[in-house]
């Protein structure tokens, strides 16, 4: 894979079309943005009015259906769980309905208060759910009668959408689609500092100045992609979080991360002679990586998250990649990948041709 | 309503914190805060303007260097 | 050979007694004012002023590690012993600089504004282990820096985001020591600030023979 090849900016250029084509493209699926009430009592009638996102509810009218679903917490059986239908539905216009149930007068668990989730179904978008939403008291406890009365609905038929959606989410909504543009960034910075941490190893070992000309290439690249990471992740958290910026950890080791190749770059200014500049900017950039990895894959093992895999697990975790995500998510990655190695590559031909004319001028 | 009780419920502090967040319907807010995605995808591309002005430069300096030749 | 370096690095330090006088004297100026000016301080407080005051202190004592040789005597030594040596016998002998000088920091600390459970046997050994990983890192950096032209400067910048997670850990690590939390509860939190040493200690001897030219 030489700079001189086209094929893979081609694949890069092309892989981004298709990124930004299907991830702004694509439908969220839709999605429940808020229910009232949220608490409700055992027993009573409760009508309740659904407020949501990109439904189809007019069109599909007739095949609506709205379930309570309970899953008790301390039972043994896992796949235990209750559901409830609603008796009535009246759709409002297309993203609000109301649905009314006549609650059992008992709840099918053992404590006094339990979480209800809300699921919407129907054959044009699928099912949506807003999970745990519900607070359902009731005033005394009868796990048997509870069981009974919950247990006797028939068992739902949930529909699946046949097109491919994004997830809806609570607060992201349609920002899920930063995940493409925001978290590459990242991933490509990565790239790029380990290759330049390679072409730094390979500078000590042979002192040939093109493989400093490209590491320096790369480093600043992946600086470069850790500013538009840092800027991006700014605005996306201002919307989501409703802050510019956390003490978050991720936050905080992509500022130090920033941080030491700034300084690298700096060190490089700072040193005059060149063969000097190449040998300790390399050693420089292979402790300040090796510095930077157990920030990476220590440090936020040890603290909580905002960002997703928080606590133990650095990773995207099956709840927050859905297979449309990661579909394109991966293509996006290697597409940012592709044209940060192709941004690389400019830099270092035109630092390369910079230093044969100075070569040439000293001789 | 008892809060201990409901804590004890979901195990989980921050789910409460963020349900609790009013849904404001500004500039960036509304219709589902697609601008943000608009804004994101916009910074990218300032980016690479920036990159392309630095590259610009750098040619330039190479072309001087030759032209004095 | 190593023995040999450190009692030229000692001599050095007793023919210039006044640069240690001066770091003694910015550790009372400093500790004086947080007692002077922050009055009653929480543990979260006292624990980041020990840290801070103590990382500035690793900057001034290290950059001076590279600074007082100069080149022809840099040739001599490079052609009586290696480079790794010479780095060696620097890296100890600023291990018992700053452990000296964290003791000390400790001392008035404790004489202004004391606190609980800060003179304890886990609070020195964090420190002996902060102390090893600072040494690895600022005599690195200051090998690297002294190449430079404003290396003062230099090595403030270059060393800062590189001792970041040894000072967060170390932070972490002493403020649950403050809060009085025996030493057995929290072993395992040493762990990452080894490795982190481990791991310094590693790369300076793989990087030192190779960025080493003349």
């Amino acid at each position: 894979m030489t700079e001189k090849h086209y094929w893979w900016k081609i694949v890069g250029v092309v892989l981004m079309l298709i990124v930004i084509n299907r991830g702004l493209l694509t439908p969220l699926k839709h999605g429940i943005m808020d229910v009232s009430p949220d608490r409700i009592e055992a027993g009573k009638q409760v009508v309740f009015k659904i407020n949501s996102y990109n439904a189809n509810y007019k069109q599909a009218e007739k095949e609506i259906q709205v379930y309570l679903k309970h899953v008790p917490e301390d039972s043994k059986n896992k796949q235990e769980e209750f559901i409830l239908k609603a008796n009535a539905i009246e759709v409002i216009n297309e993203n609000q309905l109301q649905a009314s149930f006549q609650l059992p007068s008992h709840l099918p668990d053992s404590r006094k208060v339990a979480l209800f989730t809300l699921i919407v179904d129907n054959a044009l978008d699928g099912a949506t759910a807003i999970p745990s939403k519900i607070i359902m008291l009731q005033d005394s406890v009868d796990l048997a009668d509870g069981i009974r009365q919950w247990s006797s609905s028939d068992k739902p038929h949930f529909h699946s959408p046949n097109k491919m959606y994004f997830p809806y989410r609570n607060i992201l909504v349609e920002t899920i689609r930063n995940t493409f543009f925001h978290v590459s960034l990242w991933f490509s910075m990565f790239l790029m500092f380990g290759m330049s941490v390679y072409y730094s190893v390979k500078y000590l070992k042979s002192n040939d100045p093109d493989a400093d000309l490209r590491s320096f290439a790369l480093v600043r690249t992946g600086l470069f992609f850790g500013i538009m990471g840092c800027l991006t992740g700014s605005l996306w958290a201002r919307f989501t979080w409703e802050t510019w910026w956390t003490t978050d950890i991720k936050l905080n080791m992509a500022a130090l991360t920033i941080l030491i190749y700034m300084s690298y770059l700096v060190l490089r200014a700072a040193i005059e002679d060149k063969d000097r500049k190449a040998r300790i900017s390399a050693a420089y950039n292979i402790f300040a990586l090796v510095a930077v990895i157990p920030l990476i894959f220590i440090l936020p093992r040890l603290t909580d998250s905002l960002h997703p895999g928080n606590g133990g697990n650095p990773a995207f975790g099956s709840d927050d990649m859905d297979n449309s995500l990661r579909i394109i998510f991966y293509p996006a990655v290697l597409a940012f990948m592709l044209v940060g190695l192709w941004m690389a590559s400019l830099l270092y031909r035109s630092d390369k041709l910079l230093y044969i004319i100075e070569e040439k001028e000293n001789n | 309503m008892n809060l201990i009780d409901l804590f004890l419920l979901t195990h989980n502090g921050l789910f409460l914190v963020v349900n609790s967040i009013v849904e404001s319907t500004d500039f960036m807010r509304e219709t589902g805060k697609i601008h943000v995605v608009y804004g994101v995808i916009t910074i990218i591309f300032i980016g690479i303007t920036l990159f392309l002005v630095y590259l610009e430069r750098k040619i330039s300096q190479i072309e001087k260097k030759i032209n004095n030749d | 050979m190593i023995r040999l370096l450190l009692r030229k690095e000692l001599l050095f330090e007793w023919r210039s007694l006044f640069q240690l006088g001066g770091l003694i004297s910015f550790l009372i100026g400093v500790s004086y004012l947080v007692y002077f000016f922050a009055g009653e301080l929480s543990a979260r407080v006292w624990n980041l002023m020990y840290w801070i005051i103590f990382l500035f202190l690793t900057f001034f004592a290290a950059s001076r590690s590279y600074e007082e040789d100069n080149t022809r005597y840099r040739i001599l030594t490079y052609q009586l012993s290696s480079p790794v040596q010479l780095f060696i016998a620097k890296a100890i002998y600023l291990l018992g600089i700053l452990f000296m000088f964290g003791v000390i920091l400790m001392l008035i600390f404790n004489a202004w504004i004391p606190r609980a459970h800060s003179f304890s046997l886990s609070w020195f050994f964090i420190l002996a282990i902060v102390c090893l990983g600072f040494s690895l890192l600022t005599a690195f950096t200051s090998f690297i820096a002294s190449h430079g032209q404003v290396k003062q400067i230099l090595m403030v910048i270059i060393s800062l985001p590189l001792c970041f997670p040894l000072i967060g850990m170390a932070f972490s690590l002493s403020l649950d020591v403050l809060n009085g939390e025996s030493a057995g509860s929290i072993i395992t939190k040493f762990y990452p600030l080894l490795a982190i040493d481990l791991i310094a200690l590693a790369l300076v001897t793989f990087l030192l023979p190779l960025s080493w030219k003349n």
